[in-house]
This record gives structure tokens, sequence and C-alpha cells, in this order.
């Protein structure tokens, strides 16, 4: 598709960290990521509910950049996150959704400190959870930075 | 250039996701040039691939960010490696961050002292193009280095993710 072909829609692009709960801590598998402090450009089609629920207006599609900064609780402790549906389903790269990970070790999977996501299906709500191995973690200045239009 | 916020409301976006999705590719152990071969669009239906490149990209203004999480062959020799993710037709309208063109850095090091593995990731690899043919990903050994990497690309570990703008 060329640019001429898509519909001429304004982009937005919105920045979500923690402020309120900085230094949110990772202690269990399955736990969200919390975003609780947003700036953007303009109006934006995403919302994130305090739990760590993200929703997307329908009408666009979103590119979605997910930023690690964490302190881990030893030298050994290892985790992924990664994106997951309403269902609680993990998303893979074939649900345009990739994962970042810290997993050490000779054969380990080694190391991404982003995970991306692209979003068409506004239809269901996600959210970005932990898989923790070992240890626990210590969220420093997690960034999750949407392109939308 | 300078811009401001507004002006980003202006343009227009349709993002893409690209993967490697076959088997696990590799093993990358040699001092050569190895192009990871992008097989999977998803999200995105308007965007196709041959041999690892986007087609359809000439006359658009992309940009992209690319990740991959390797899996370590070798343990206890320090070594690196370069991802290069780039436009092969017009490399010069590439811009990377943090080398030069044409370079981007995937760190080798050790997390802690005890551990005889070295482990990879993946720095600030952001890539905008504009106009050009087509778009690729490799994969560079990197020096100056004596030891040469030794890893292998599980399947969708490796991704391209961004938007036409």
């Amino acid at each position: 598709m060329f640019k001429s072909e898509r519909a001429d829609t304004a982009a937005t692009v919105s920045e979500w960290t923690q402020v309120t709960n900085l230094n949110q801590v990772i202690t269990a598998s399955g736990q969200k990521v919390i975003f609780d402090t947003v700036r953007s450009t303009g109006v934006t089609g995403v919302s994130i509910d305090s739990v760590g629920n993200i929703s997307f207006t329908s009408g666009k599609t979103y590119w979605v950049t997910f930023n690690l900064d964490t302190v881990r609780s030893n030298t050994s402790a290892s985790f992924t996150f990664g994106w997951y549906d309403s269902a609680g389903t993990l998303l893979g790269a074939a649900d345009g959704a990739s994962e970042c990970v810290w997993d050490v070790g000779l054969a380990g999977r080694n190391s991404s400190q982003s995970a991306q996501m692209v979003v068409l299906d506004t239809s269901q709500t996600y959210s970005l959870r932990a898989t923790v191995t070992t240890g626990t973690l210590t969220m420093q200045v997690p960034s999750l930075l949407i392109v939308e239009a | 250039m300078s811009y401001t916020p507004s002006d980003l409301q202006t343009g227009t976006a349709t993002p893409f996701f690209l993967a490697y999705n076959s088997a696990a590719y590799g093993p990358m152990n040699q001092r050569i040039t190895y192009n990871v071969p992008i097989d999977t669009c998803a999200q995105q239906d308007t965007v196709t691939i041959t041999s690892g490149a986007i087609d359809n990209a000439s006359s658009d203004t992309l940009v992209a960010k690319s990740d991959m999480i390797f899996t370590t062959n070798n343990s206890a020799n320090p070594w690196s490696m370069h991802l290069n993710l780039h436009s092969p037709a017009n490399p010069t309208a590439t811009s990377q961050s943090p080398s030069a063109p044409g370079t981007t850095t995937i760190n080798a090091f050790q997390d802690h002292p005890a551990r005889t593995a070295y482990h990879a990731f993946i720095g600030d690899e952001v890539l905008s193009v504009n106009g050009t043919s087509s778009l690729s990903l490799q994969l560079t050994a990197a020096t100056p280095n004596s030891n040469t990497p030794n890893c292998t690309l599980p399947a969708q570990r490796g991704v391209i993710v961004g938007c036409f703008l």
C-alpha cells in the first residue's frame, strides 16, 4: 500500500509511564505493568485503567512499544514481559506481538528490553504481564510509546 | 530540521509487524554477514515481503524498530555482534542510533563475574528510511573482538515493527 492509498488520518503519539505507582514491584508471574501517567500530542484513543488493562478506540491502528527499566533482586533473576489479550492468552509474533526477555545462561534466551505490538483488533483489552522465573523486579521508569492513526 | 509535537499530528501512520517465523536460524558463528530472512507479516496485510525485505516501500517514509532475542551457543569467550537494519537500496537515507549509519551495536556483556556465559542484547536500534525501495535486516559479526559470536535466532524472536508515515 502506498501513502496515497491510505486514509489521511492524523497521527497521535502518546507516552505512558509510572509516576503514582513508581517502583512497582513484580513478585509473581501474571502481574500486570501499571501505567498511570500519560502525555500525548493530541487526543489519544488509548486508555489504561488502574490495574494495567489497556483499551484502544476502534477505527484506528496502533503501534505500541514498551521499553523496560527495572532492577533485579539478584544476579540470577530472570523474567519475560509479554502482551496478553482479554482471555489472558499470550500473544506471539503471528498475532503481531513480541516479548522482552532476561533469561541468562548458556542456551538461555538472552535479553531484550523492548516489547512491541501492532493492534488492529480493538475489541480486545490488552495487558502487559510479567512471567518471573526467578527473583523479583522493581520497576524504575517503564515507558509505553504508542503511535496511533 | 526542527519540529514541534503538533507537527506529528499532520502525518499518516500505517503500522506493520514483520517477523522471522521459521525454524531456528543459525548458528551464526562466522565473520560473515547474515541476512535474517524475515518471512512473516502480521497485523497488516497490505505489506508484503520478499527475501526479507519490505515490498512497495518506495516513495514512502517509514520508521521502524527491530528486536531480536538470541540463544547463545558458546560461553566463556568475549564476543559481540552488530545488528544492521537498513535499506540496501538507499543506505545513505538510513539513520540509526547510536552508531554511524549502517552499524547499530548489539552489546555483549557478562551479567555477573561468577557466570561464564555472555549475553547479547540490542541497544537503541531505531531506523528511519525515506523514499527507498526496500528494507532488509542484516546481522554482521563485529570487530574488533578476536572471537566470533555463536548464536541462533529462534522462531518468532526476530521482528521489525514500525509504521509508514
